[in-house]
């Protein structure tokens, strides 16, 4: 019998089977399930008698639905072309189908509206399950993790947002959770369609895959010394470049704060060695050489840095890695549904003084002091030993209203409003002996009034940081885009920095084989650096507005009576001290900058062993610097008539980099081999113009008109220039590994660089390493508590040519005389031209231990190095009688030593609590130790063998002269050498044999600026969804170059800022064991070069850089609000600062802003005009994603 | 293209784009362009300090006033100065830039400019014939440049490497050892004499070297080596190494060539080709440069006014000698009618009282700037008006037709009227306290005296003033006191605070001095800039000093009479000329000239001072200058070991040189070629004698009353300047750098040989 099919006709709107069959397999299941409830129920209802005979299951059906309302839904295949016989009274549906479909394999379901569908069990079975997966520490979405059922191959992973959608089928069964860096988990399912799991971190994470050069490693398989940071160190506090975030981190790294907002701070890993070369690192982002500032990076893109340390790991960089190399990877799009991330910060900013500054009163009676003891407080020819309102006037006063006005306030006057005549009070007995009068004026310095300059030059300053990322992605391809902005208003009025950054890059496998990506990144950047615009270059000079207000005079007034600003606080003409507030409207010095940075990428697999890959890397870079003097400021309101001064300056750089990379990697039993070919070629462009005008009229435009100038001559100064370099490299880098216990690591990098000599420009720079982990040795298996040891040695060379192009070809400079009025250029030797310069090289070696214990609960790694840097490039002095003052050279040897040592423990693990410590201390020993000749110093550029490239050399003193019979003599025997000095103040110490003269053999080293170690430590507690965190930062050991002396203790007739300290410290006859010198402005008392050695202090200093308190919130809310995630946090910046003689002086050592300078003799300069500060910040910040 | 290029060798090859190299010099073009680089070398003494502190200062005329050290003090000549001490930064680093350093991305100094003359006449050769004729006269540029670059590193070195190749590439070692002066002295002389027929007689462009600019230094060059003929078996060593070879005809040769100078310059005025008005060699007004135009000057250091083409610093000299009148407060520093305040060096007592006739020898008062005027529209500044000056002033001085009488704490500063007057008086003609702080504007005194018994000159009812105390002697009209028994003499105190100035007294004092008008250029820093480098040229050669070089060889000849007439044609035209005006500070607050010590004709005392008769029969030179024990031999101050009429004459000379070219920067090296740079320094001048110096009977140095410990006038030297001190020292760092051939370092006994003797 046949009979045709055909459903009911009228009653159903839809024809299901139809639709059905036209949808897919998975989203028909899925379909499935969404009616899955609704269809319960329908099975009791309806009774059937069947009669049917060898008819194919297909007609059966049919039949039933001819006879009655229901469908069925079934794919062919499903039912198979079988031939039943059945013979039903009063079934049931599910009777009859059990009966027909009992040999088939198929089941059934019996679905709404009477539809029934019939396909195999295991399908029926499915439905949908959906979670979200955090981290049980911090609550935070965990993105990729993987999501297997397990026993099968079925699984997913989890979206940017830590979510998942997993189809499973409807039975029993058990879902395995792994992701790395956490500890996998195996959670058994019932019924539940929806699961929140929460992971343990995994404190064994050395299968962590790192970065490595061109390529990645496991971090087990790891030889050289490297640090990475993760993502979440970089945002543990805000920063403006990841640089700021990398300080005390990373053990061997040593970084030293810039304040100025737009500036980066400097680093230098693993001690100094290049003297002409740079010594900064190689940055290193996404396999692309980094051209621009790291301030082209916004470090809320940076998913994770490496800091390649030693040479076995940084040879692969050959000429490039001499002062390591730090790889950034940037963030990029995941598989899974599309996330938008906004992180937010607000941080108030504020100048905090770690100077206690006397009042106007404290300093006053210092200098008085001061005049008293030289015998110089007069007026007239009368001097005074005591307070006297017309001495004081008279020192003092300087004709300033304002001045003199406060100084009146600290008598009481019997005609107040006329002062001629003072109160007068008798003299006690002790003034009495010292030779005062019988009466002296009524007097008390507190009276004084004092002016708040910085105060009034300072504000809190408003830092906003925003990011806003979208990650999106599939099975094929991937993209990710940012938008950040930073708005970093400084502290000091005149300071400021915007940046925009804009990232976008994506990768696409069109095929199996394939692999292509691309990023585009924009910084666009506007920084006002803060110029001061004083005439005075010198480096005591005040650099900012807080060095300008620290020179301003605390009995100045700015205004005057009327409100109107005094144009000389003080009455300082002759130096002229103008009032602040004129350059900070009337100047301006911007810093524009555009970097763009365009890579791409291709990869080929060729063989599952093969592959190639080629990079290309563009980078551009505009910077715009224009300042402004405006017709007002203070350097040009002095010119007739009053006009601006203002310069246009641009710079362009140009960079383009090509590397072709060739990957194999193939395991044959217990051996892995893998090899890394590369060929890269590296362009370098570099051209600037400027202009700088005078006589401009115009205040308006400040540097966009410079033709509206007044002069017949054009513009004061205009140049252009261009420079251009190339870097072609070959490299091969061989990877094996016996038996996973044992790993070496060979590369070999020939280098040509184009600013090189020829015949020089060519070299091979080797490296070698091997690992051995110990762990999976027998004898080491059976000590529980060692989880991991590995051992590590290495050994490397790499070179250093970043000098300047064109400086082996002996160039010309240019110099412009001129007869009568006619120009004549000269064109004239400059450098002697060197045919032989050559690489500067660097070999390191380095030993090391990774080690795990106590189940995972205390890791971290041991490396002691030693590099030897020879050949350096020097700009050496010769006698210039051969016409050249100097010469570039290869020449000298600095050898680095250190060790470092980092520690992560997990102190305490409960379930809810947590707390995590870590530790990184290192200490390098840098030592010259061949110069000029072999073994000869370069006292000229203050460079000594066997010491650090920076020290300190100064006379020795011993404490201060005393009034006794013994000093005197001595004293007496200096002065026949034409030196004077008196008790209270400063005693030289001579070496050897004294000869009572100060030479230059008694010069000795005191000190150096690099600290004998480094350490950071943080400390991390996690209770429930609240994280506290502190970073303490150390730096020990090293000199600090700057005057501790509280100021205002000898000459000058103006009050301005000095320190408050206790009389009782100043030596007098009858206070001889002070610590400071007497007050006095007697010029013999002294020898300046004697004081300057008492410059030379401890600069050690701890300082508890942040403590951060953050929140994330549970799931639970975070569905209601419809975000996937959102982590509040609040953190205060610089709390505290301890440590040694200059910190209680109230220096901030941190604060390296050109203290180190040298003047061209060597001599140390000092400067002390903002490092009596640190910048406060309280920063308030969320995250969320959604 | 790129990738394909970073594979062809030529990628690393630098091409060179904006820069160029040595091969430059092979063309005609590059040689014109290091020609006119390697005039570098005639900017070495204005650009910047060097100037002043190696051939400016440390003179009996010329001191250092950066601050109350104005002496010459320990360490000040030290080999290691730079390193030594910070003090001893004003010579040794100096040196060093004189020896060659790189300064502002150009070297310069003596051996860079020999290196670029070397190269120069390497490549000479190899033009060919035609190129060779039409540049000839740039290699008698540079063989002068060369001898002038010899010439400075000689006077103050000695002998010195004698280099004469260039050089490229490192070399195998350091050894040059120093040729002696007699051989140098052959090389440059030969040189120049090379260079003369080869030197157009004029230039159209101001400032190239000519036929005399060459000839002045020849002479120059004979006459120094004529001066130390003698020297070679002296028993001073300071002299000693002064000898660069006896030639008899030196003497003959200087005058041969100093004549080919005067001869060609001598019809440009009626005052022997002289500049009619000395001022005018020194004044400018703003946008004008005629002064740089002045037919007198044979060869300048140019500089022009839009400040592109000035070099590194550019004029610097411009600043130097200008006293800090700013720190006074009665002028505004922002002023152009004044120089900027910078107060590195100034005269030294001597160097002002050896004017003897400053009544009518005009130089006196055209060199130094006596008075300033108030710029300051605020009129701040200076000690106001107290109870005591307002006084006087009201009831002693105020002009009667002024109906203003001033007020106690008012500002003494008038707007644009004087407001800063220096008198430099002498001991016997001190001037009475109260006048001198009474006056409506800050003066500043050498010598003045306080109240009789320092009892002051008031009589008070309560702290009101009622009138002068019965002795306080107090005549406006004649405030010179004779009669200095029971005052104090007091020695430069200031009539601002009162207090005293310069001369080792206090701090930030020694700023304030007479400065010069040398060197004012009001179109400096381009006319809007105060503190701007100078636009003015600053003048090498003078044809005066051309007269001054033949007078000295007539003298050393015997031809006296000769001599005389040379130095009469400098007199001349120091002399005020009719017409001139004589300033009213001479006239009315000179004390000398107020008592009549120096005459003024009546006529010409009345304002506004014009000049009737011509002074030069005044100041005429008739020979008794340096005859035996002559009052005006007296008054030329010959230090006591100067014994006979040639050397007195010699003397004279250099006073005249001194009178005619202080602070254009020659006294030093002319001293020091003449062989009495020590003695000088010994009896004249106070701040570099040592304390065994008292000065000379006629000239001590100064004591007074108030002075005390060894602070102020004690009447003894104040500074360290010894014998062996006529050599500057090579720098320990200049040493240190050398080997001997075999690439060693020199031993401590090779430095020392190398170095000057006594450093």
């Amino acid at each position: 019998m046949k009979i045709s099919l055909h459903r009911s006709k009228g009653k159903d709107p839809f024809d299901y089977k139809k639709i059905f069959l036209m949808m897919k397999l998975t989203t028909l299941l899925l379909f499935v399930n969404l009616l899955q409830i609704s269809a319960t129920g329908f099975s009791q209802t309806g009774r059937f008698n069947l009669h049917l005979d060898k008819v194919t299951i297909k007609e059966a059906l049919t039949i039933i639905e001819s006879q009655s309302s229901y469908k069925f839904v079934y794919r062919d295949s499903d039912i198979e072309n079988k031939v039943i016989s059945t013979n039903t009274n009063n079934s049931s549906i599910d009777e009859v189908l059990q009966v027909m479909l009992s040999n088939t394999g198929s089941k059934f379901r019996i679905m709404a509206n009477n539809l029934i569908v019939i396909a195999p069990e295991e399908i029926l079975q499915q439905r949908k399950l959906t979670g979200t997966v955090v981290d049980e520490s911090n609550g935070e979405p965990l993105i990729g993790v993987s999501i297997m059922i397990q026993g099968t191959a079925q699984g997913t992973v989890t979206d940017l947002n830590g979510k998942f959608n997993l189809t499973i089928p409807n039975n029993n069964i058990t879902l395995k959770v792994s992701y790395m860096g956490y500890l996998p988990k195996i959670i058994p399912l019932n019924k539940q369609t929806k699961i929140d799991i929460r992971l343990t971190p995994d404190v064994k994470n050395l299968e962590e895959v790192v970065v490595v050069g061109y390529g990645t490693a496991k971090k087990s398989d790891v030889t050289g010394a490297l640090t990475s940071i993760s993502e979440k160190t970089i945002k543990e506090r805000p920063v403006q470049n990841a640089i700021e975030a990398m300080q005390g981190k990373v053990a061997g790294v040593d970084i030293v704060t810039n304040v100025r907002p737009g500036e980066v701070a400097s680093v230098s890993i693993r001690g100094t060695r290049s003297i002409l070369a740079v010594n900064t690192p190689l940055y290193v982002v996404d396999g692309i050489i980094l051209m621009g500032s790291m301030n082209d990076v916004n470090p809320n893109d940076i998913a994770s840095m490496e800091i390649l340390k030693d040479a076995s790991a940084t040879a692969i960089y050959g000429s490039r890695g001499a002062n390591g190399v730090v790889l950034i990877t940037t963030k990029k799009g995941t598989k899974g549904q599309l996330t938008v991330s906004y992180d937010a910060s607000l941080s108030l900013d504020n100048i905090h003084s770690l100077t206690k500054w006397a009042s106007s009163g404290e300093a006053l009676d210092r200098m008085r002091l001061s005049e008293i003891n030289g015998g110089t407080y007069k007026s007239g020819t009368n001097t005074y030993a005591y307070p006297d309102p017309t001495a004081d006037i008279n020192k003092y006063g300087n004709s300033d209203y304002y001045t003199i006005d406060a100084l009146r306030k600290g008598y009481q006057w019997n005609d107040p409003g006329t002062y001629t005549s003072v109160k007068m009070r008798p003299a006690t007995t002790q003034e009495l002996a010292k030779g005062w009068p019988a009466q002296v004026p009524v007097y008390n310095s507190a009276n004084i009034p004092t002016t708040d300059w910085i105060g009034l030059l300072t504000q809190t300053a408003v830092t906003q940081n925003h990011l806003i990322s979208l990650s999106a992605g599939n099975e094929t391809s991937k993209i990710y885009f940012s938008f950040g902005y930073l708005d970093n208003k400084g502290t000091q009025k005149n300071q400021n920095f915007t940046r925009y950054t804009f990232k976008l890059n994506g990768d696409i496998t069109p095929t199996k084989w394939l692999t292509t990506g691309a990023s585009i990144n924009a910084t666009m950047s506007t920084q006002e650096f803060g110029t001061i615009n004083r005439s005075a270059s010198s480096s005591t000079a005040p650099r900012d507005y807080y060095g300008v207000a620290l020179s301003l005079y605390r009995m100045a007034q700015p205004y005057d009576s009327t409100g109107a600003k005094i144009l000389y606080p003080g009455n300082n003409v002759s130096a002229p001290t103008w009032s602040p507030f004129i350059n900070l409207e009337n100047s301006s010095d911007e810093r524009r900058s555009l970097n763009l940075r365009g890579n791409a990428y291709a990869e080929v697999t060729i063989t599952p062993w093969l592959k190639y890959r080629m990079n290309f890397g563009s980078g551009f870079r505009y910077q715009r610097n224009g300042a402004w003097q405006g017709s007002q400021s203070t350097l040009r309101r002095t010119s007739n008539p009053q006009t601006a001064l203002a310069s246009y300056a641009t710079t362009e750089n140009e960079q383009f980099m090509v590397e072709n990379l060739l990957y194999l990697n193939k395991t044959f039993g217990i051996h892995t081999l893998g090899a890394t070919l590369m060929q890269s070629a590296q362009y370098n462009r570099d051209e600037s113009s400027n202009i700088t005008s005078s006589g401009i009229t115009n205040d308006a435009p400040k540097w966009y008109d410079l033709a509206a100038n007044n002069s017949s001559t054009g513009p004061d100064s205009y140049g252009t220039s261009f420079s251009e370099s190339a870097l072609t490299s070959y490299m091969g880098r061989i990877n094996y590994s016996l038996s996973n216990k044992y790993i070496f690591t060979a590369t070999g990098r020939f280098d040509g660089a184009s600013v090189l000599a020829d015949g020089h420009k060519w070299d091979f720079f080797p490296s070698a390493s091997l690992a051995w982990k110990m762990q999976e040795e027998k004898f080491l298996k059976s000590i529980t508590w060692i989880n991991e040891l590995k051992l590590r040695a290495g050994y490397g060379v790499t070179g250093n040519s970043a000098i300047g192009p064109y400086s082996t070809m002996g160039p010309l400079a240019v110099y412009k005389y001129v007869f009568g009025t006619t120009s004549a250029i000269g064109y004239l030797p400059y450098n002697m031209p060197n045919p032989n310069l050559k690489w500067e090289k660097t070999k390191q070696i380095n030993l090391g231990i990774d080690y795990v214990f106590l189940a995972y609960r205390l890791k971290g790694s041991i490396d002691l190095y030693e590099s030897n840097t020879s050949d350096i490039l020097m700009n050496q002095s010769i006698p210039p009688t051969k016409g050249y003052p100097n010469i570039t050279t290869n020449i000298g040897k600095v050898r680095n030593r250190g060790i470092e040592i980092t520690i992560t423990s997990v102190n305490i693990q409960t379930k809810e609590f947590r707390w995590t410590t870590d530790v990184n201390w290192s200490k390098n020993n840098e030592e010259i130790i061949e110069l000029v000749n072999g073994k000869q110093d370069m006292v000229g550029n203050s460079w000594f063998i066997g010491q650090p490239l920076q020290v300190f050399r100064t006379y020795q003193v011993a404490g201060l002269w005393q009034n006794t019979p013994a000093d005197l003599a001595e004293i007496a025997k200096w002065s026949a050498n034409g030196y004077n000095f008196s008790p209270g103040q400063y005693k030289p110490v001579e070496q050897g044999t004294p000869n009572y003269k100060l030479e230059s053999n008694d010069l000795v080293i005191r000190g150096t600026n690099r600290p004998k170690w480094v350490g950071g430590l943080t400390n991390t507690f996690n209770y429930k969804n609240f994280e506290l965190s502190a970073f303490i930062y150390a730096r020990i050991g090293q000199s600090y170059f700057s005057s501790l002396t509280p100021g205002g203790s000898n000459a000058g007739s103006y009050v301005g800022y000095v320190r408050s300290m206790d009389p009782n410290n100043f030596w007098s006859p009858e206070n001889t064991n002070a610590r400071w010198p007497q007050p006095t402005t007697n010029p013999k008392a002294s020898n300046p070069d004697i004081n300057r050695a008492s410059f030379i202090n401890d600069g050690s200093f701890v300082s508890v850089r942040n403590i951060a308190l953050s929140y994330n919130f549970q799931p639970k809310i975070l569905d209601k609000i419809k975000l996937k995630r959102l982590q509040v946090y609040c953190q205060v910046l610089n709390p505290f600062l301890f440590g040694g003689d200059v910190v209680k002086a109230g220096i901030n050592p941190d604060d390296t802003n050109a203290w180190t300078d040298v003047n061209s003799i060597g001599d140390p300069q000092g400067g002390t005009n903002n490092n009596t500060m640190v910048i406060k910040s309280w920063v308030f910040g969320l995250r969320a994603s959604f | 293209m790129f990738i394909f290029s970073a594979c062809s060798k030529d990628f690393l090859k630098e091409k060179t784009v904006t820069t160029l190299n040595q091969e430059y010099y092979k063309t005609a073009a590059g040689l014109e362009s290091l020609v006119k680089g390697t005039y570098h070398i005639l900017r070495f003494k204005s650009d910047y300090n060097q100037g002043h502190y190696l051939f400016g200062t440390c003179t009996d005329v010329e001191t250092f006033k950066w601050s109350n050290a104005d002496n010459i003090f320990m360490g000040m000549y030290s080999a290691d100065g730079g390193i030594l001490n910070t003090t001893g930064t004003r010579m040794t680093p100096n040196v060093v830039n004189l020896i060659g350093s790189t300064n502002g991305g150009i070297s310069e100094g003596v051996y860079p400019t020999v290196s670029r003359c070397n190269i120069f006449l390497e490549n000479y050769v190899n033009l060919d014939a035609a190129t060779q004729a039409k540049m000839a006269g740039r290699k008698g540029e540079i063989l002068f440049l060369r001898s002038y670059a010899y010439n400075l590193i000689t006077n103050l070195l000695g002998d010195a490497p004698l280099i004469l190749k260039s050089y490229l590439g490192m070399p195998d070692d350091f050894a040059f050892p120093k040729s002696s002066m007699e051989v140098i002295y052959k090389q440059i002389i030969a040189d120049l004499r090379i260079a003369i027929p080869l030197l157009p007689a004029t230039t159209t462009e101001l400032g190239r070297i000519t036929k005399p600019a060459a000839a002045h230094l020849l002479a120059k060059l004979y006459l120094i080596r004529a001066q130390a003929a003698n020297f070679a078996n002296s028993g001073e060593t300071h002299l000693k190494m002064l000898y660069k070879g006896n030639v008899p005809t030196d003497l003959d040769s200087a005058n041969y060539y100093a004549t080919m100078v005067i001869d060609q310059l001598k019809g440009n005025s009626a005052f022997g080709g002289l500049e009619p008005d000395f001022g005018s060699l020194w004044y400018n007004a703003p946008n004008d440069y005629s002064r740089d135009l002045k037919k007198e000057i044979i060869l300048s250091a140019q500089y022009e006014p839009t400040q592109l083409f000035d070099g590194r610093y550019g004029n610097q000299l411009v600043r130097l000698y200008n006293s800090s009148y700013t720190s006074l407060r009665a002028c505004t520093s922002n002023t152009f009618d004044y120089g900027q305040g910078y107060a590195a060096a100034g005269p030294s007592d001597w160097g002002i009282d050896m004017y003897e006739d400053r009544a009518n020898d005009s130089r006196y008062y055209k060199s130094f700037l006596t008075d300033y005027y108030a710029t300051d529209k605020n009129e701040v500044g200076g000690k106001p008006w107290d109870a005591g000056t307002a006084y006087y002033y009201n009831n002693m001085l105020k002009p009667a037709s002024n109906p203003n009488v001033v007020v106690s704490s008012a500002s003494k500063i008038k707007y644009q009227k004087r407001s800063i007057v220096y008198i430099e008086n002498s001991k016997d003609q001190p001037l009475d306290s109260l006048w001198v702080v009474s006056q409506p504007y800050i003066l500043m005194t050498r010598w003045m005296v306080g109240s009789p018994n320092n009892a002051g000159y008031f009589t008070k009812n309560g702290s009101t003033i009622t009138g002068f105390k019965s002795g306080a002697a107090v005549d406006p009209a004649n405030p010179i006191v004779t009669n200095t028994a029971g005052r104090k003499l007091m020695y430069r105190i200031s009539g601002d605070k009162g207090e005293a100035y310069g001369l080792d007294r206090g701090t930030s004092v020694a700023s304030w001095y007479l400065g010069t008008r040398k060197w004012l250029d009001p179109n400096r820093g381009k006319g809007t800039d105060y503190s701007g480098k100078g636009s003015i040229d600053i003048p090498l050669f003078r044809l005066a000093e051309t007269y001054l070089i033949r007078a000295e060889v007539y003298g050393r000849q015997g031809n006296f009479t000769a001599a005389i007439a040379d130095l009469n044609v400098i007199r001349k035209r120091a002399a005020y000329h009719p017409g001139e005006k004589r300033s009213d500070v001479l006239v009315t607050l000179e004390p000398a000239v107020i008592t009549g010590k120096l005459t003024i004709p009546a006529a010409e005392k009345v304002a506004p001072y014009t000049v009737v008769d011509d002074s030069y029969s005044k100041i005429m030179i008739d020979g008794t200058e340096w005859q035996g024990a002559s009052a005006k031999a007296k008054m030329e101050n010959y230090p006591p070991t100067v014994t006979s009429d040639l050397n007195r004459f010699i003397h004279f000379i250099y006073n005249e040189k001194a009178r005619e070219l202080i602070f254009e920067q020659h006294n030093l090296e002319d001293l020091h070629n003449a062989g009495i740079l020590w003695e000088r320094v010994y009896y004249r001048d106070n701040m570099g004698a040592p304390s065994t110096s008292n000065g000379t009977v006629d000239f001590p140095f100064p004591v007074d009353d108030i002075s005390t410990g060894n602070v102020g006038a004690k009447g003894k030297g104040k500074g360290l300047f010894q014998k062996f001190h006529t050599f500057k020292a090579w720098p320990q760092l200049y040493l240190e750098l050398l080997t001997d051939e075999n690439k060693n370092p020199l031993t401590a006994a090779a430095k020392a040989a190398y170095q000057n003797p006594g450093y």
